[in-house]
């Protein structure tokens, strides 16, 4: 079951980036056409972010893509404080070091974890 | 088992058949597909078709080993050989060993020395599993003074090593590379910097660094996806940060990424058809398992199929899928067995004890470990059934390997290998022409 679908798998990833695959080349490349898709993309992924227990607005884009989509929607509605990566070149949405959230990761208390061992 | 039987059997032509025997499952063994990252190819759990006893006692083992010192690291097992880790934190020593898969005879053993780190009562200061490949064998270990990649030969001669930054984790390190083409492929996942690193198998040099954000340090083995050919592979990787990420494994650029995760990982992310199986969770057992559907193309975006929450969702041991269906052994003894496509609850049953380990599938049962040491085995199926249990004697958190006939388990600080049942081991070596002397 596993086996049969690698190669399917592989090759949709691929074209999903915009890179060659076995069905064709991709639209884009790395990077261009991907960027618009992102910035298509960024619409429907801020009105799929519907709060607690949904995966609204999870989706997050490659690095090249220039843009982040990672806002929020937490699983348990706190989000994820993982506005920006690094990869698109820029620091956190609100120029800080912490979380948007000022603190959404469980037990997340000012750089170290508060919370007791598991 | 087979060690013993020609010291019991009376008569010379006994003895030479059953030596013989002895020589070909050993051969065979050495023979059989390799099972070169901790849970097999893919880190799929797939032992094979050979029917092993579900039950047994000490005197049953083919052979046992002791190891020089203590660990979870699963055993991995190379063209006959054993690969595993340890450690005497007492002394502040790490091992790297080889032990023969045909009669347990230690090979080589490489010391590491450095520091200990507390950790998790569950962790270890070798939880990290070895991978292995035609150049060699890897291995990763992590302090707070820092994560460390060590690569040896077969023959246990070093051929290069790694520093990759400090390392912060409130259980401790415990993560395992993954080997892809001529990379391997470092999860650095932390509560610090985190990042997926590629080195160069052959040298150890940098080929690609991916930063990642952190949330909770992780501890999943990264599935690495090979359709062979002109086409890249995917590495395929989950953390609590990003959730489910597909990434291309020679470039390193992420093809696509879906948010999922509100827990840390811990378990390996697996397939299951074109679902990508992954499951987060802490110790309280707020656990989930999320089904990410894969993108189907250009303009597509990866999608959750399903989710199943912490009465199901494992949160160390990794899901095993066996055809249509998923098994899902929980961590405090109840076993889940679900359908792949949709997440459907086909039967639930309680087998007991806690886990470490991950499940495995061989012949037509699933098997695991309980931390105490005990080997269950079910049914595999539409219903649930435990069909025996066996002591190992020993605290254990790793997960067996499967090499053909030869099942080999890890304890704390044993290595134990099981050899399939005689009917099944005779019956193949009489099909091969040799004598057909019952073991």
């Amino acid at each position: 079951m596993t086996h049969g679908w690698t190669a399917w798998i592989v090759a949709a990833g691929l074209m999903v980036a915009g890179g060659a695959t076995a069905f064709g080349h991709g639209h884009g490349g790395h990077g261009h056409g991907r960027n618009s898709q992102a910035k298509k993309d960024a619409n429907s992924w801020r009105d799929g972010f519907r709060g607690p227990h949904d995966f609204g607005g999870g989706v997050r884009i490659p690095q090249d893509a220039g843009l982040n989509k990672g806002l929020g929607g937490g699983l348990d509605g706190r989000g994820f404080g993982r506005a920006v990566t690094p990869l698109d070149g820029g620091g956190r949405l609100d120029g800080s070091d912490l979380p948007l959230d000022g603190g959404a990761s469980p037990g997340y208390r000012g750089g170290t974890f508060a919370g007791s061992v598991q | 088992m087979p060690a013993s039987l020609p010291l019991t059997l009376a008569g010379a032509g006994h003895r030479c058949s059953v030596a013989l025997i002895v020589v070909l499952l050993a051969a065979a063994a050495a023979a059989a597909e390799p099972w070169p990252r901790w849970r097999g190819p893919d880190g799929a759990g797939q032992g094979g078709e050979a029917r092993f006893p579900v039950e047994w006692t000490d005197s049953d083992w083919a052979w046992t080993a002791a190891l020089p010192g203590a660990g979870n690291a699963s055993p991995v097992v190379w063209d006959g050989r054993i690969y595993t880790a340890s450690a005497d934190e007492a002394a502040g020593r790490r091992f790297v060993t080889a032990h023969a898969l045909a009669d347990g005879k230690l090979l080589w053993s490489r010391d590491l020395p450095g520091p200990i780190d507390r950790h998790h009562v569950q962790n270890s200061s070798a939880s990290g599993s070895v991978a292995v490949d035609v150049r060699g064998v890897y291995w990763m270990w992590g302090t707070q003074d820092g994560v460390r990649v060590e690569a040896f030969s077969h023959e246990g001669q070093p051929r290069w090593h790694a520093d990759l930054g400090r390392y912060e984790g409130e259980h401790g390190f415990g993560a395992t590379p993954a080997v892809c083409r001529d990379l391997l492929i470092v999860p650095d996942d932390q509560d610090g910097t985190s990042a997926i690193v590629a080195l160069d198998a052959a040298t150890g040099r940098e080929r690609w660094r991916l930063p990642r954000e952190s949330a909770k340090a992780g501890y999943s083995t990264p599935l690495v996806l090979d359709a062979g050919g002109a086409e890249p592979p995917l590495v395929m990787v989950t953390s609590m940060a990003h959730g489910v990420t597909a990434i291309d494994g020679l470039s390193g650029r992420v093809l696509w990424e879906r948010e999922c995760f509100p827990k840390r990982t811990v378990s390996s992310p697996i397939l299951a058809g074109p679902l990508v199986i992954g499951t987060s969770g802490d110790g309280g057992g707020d656990n989930l398992l999320a089904a990410v559907r894969p993108p189907a193309g250009a303009g597509a975006e990866p999608e959750i199929a399903y989710t199943l929450d912490r009465s199901i969702a494992p949160y160390v041991p990794t899901p095993l899928c066996v055809g249509e269906l998923i098994y899902l052994w929980g961590d405090r003894g109840v076993v889940t067995c679900v359908r792949a496509a949709t997440g459907e609850t086909v039967w639930r049953g309680r087998v007991g004890g806690t886990y470490s380990a991950s499940p495995i599938a061989v012949g037509d049962t699933v098997r695991n470990v309980s931390a105490d040491g005990e080997v269950v085995t079910i049914q595999a199926g539409d219903s649930f059934e435990v069909l025996g249990r066996a002591p190992l004697g020993e605290t254990c958190r790793a997960t067996p390997a499967v090499i053909g006939q030869r099942m080999v388990f890890r304890t704390a600080g044993r290595l134990l290998a099981l050899d399939a049942e005689r009917g099944q081991a005779a019956d193949r070596v009489q099909a091969s022409g040799s004598s057909g002397a019952a073991r």
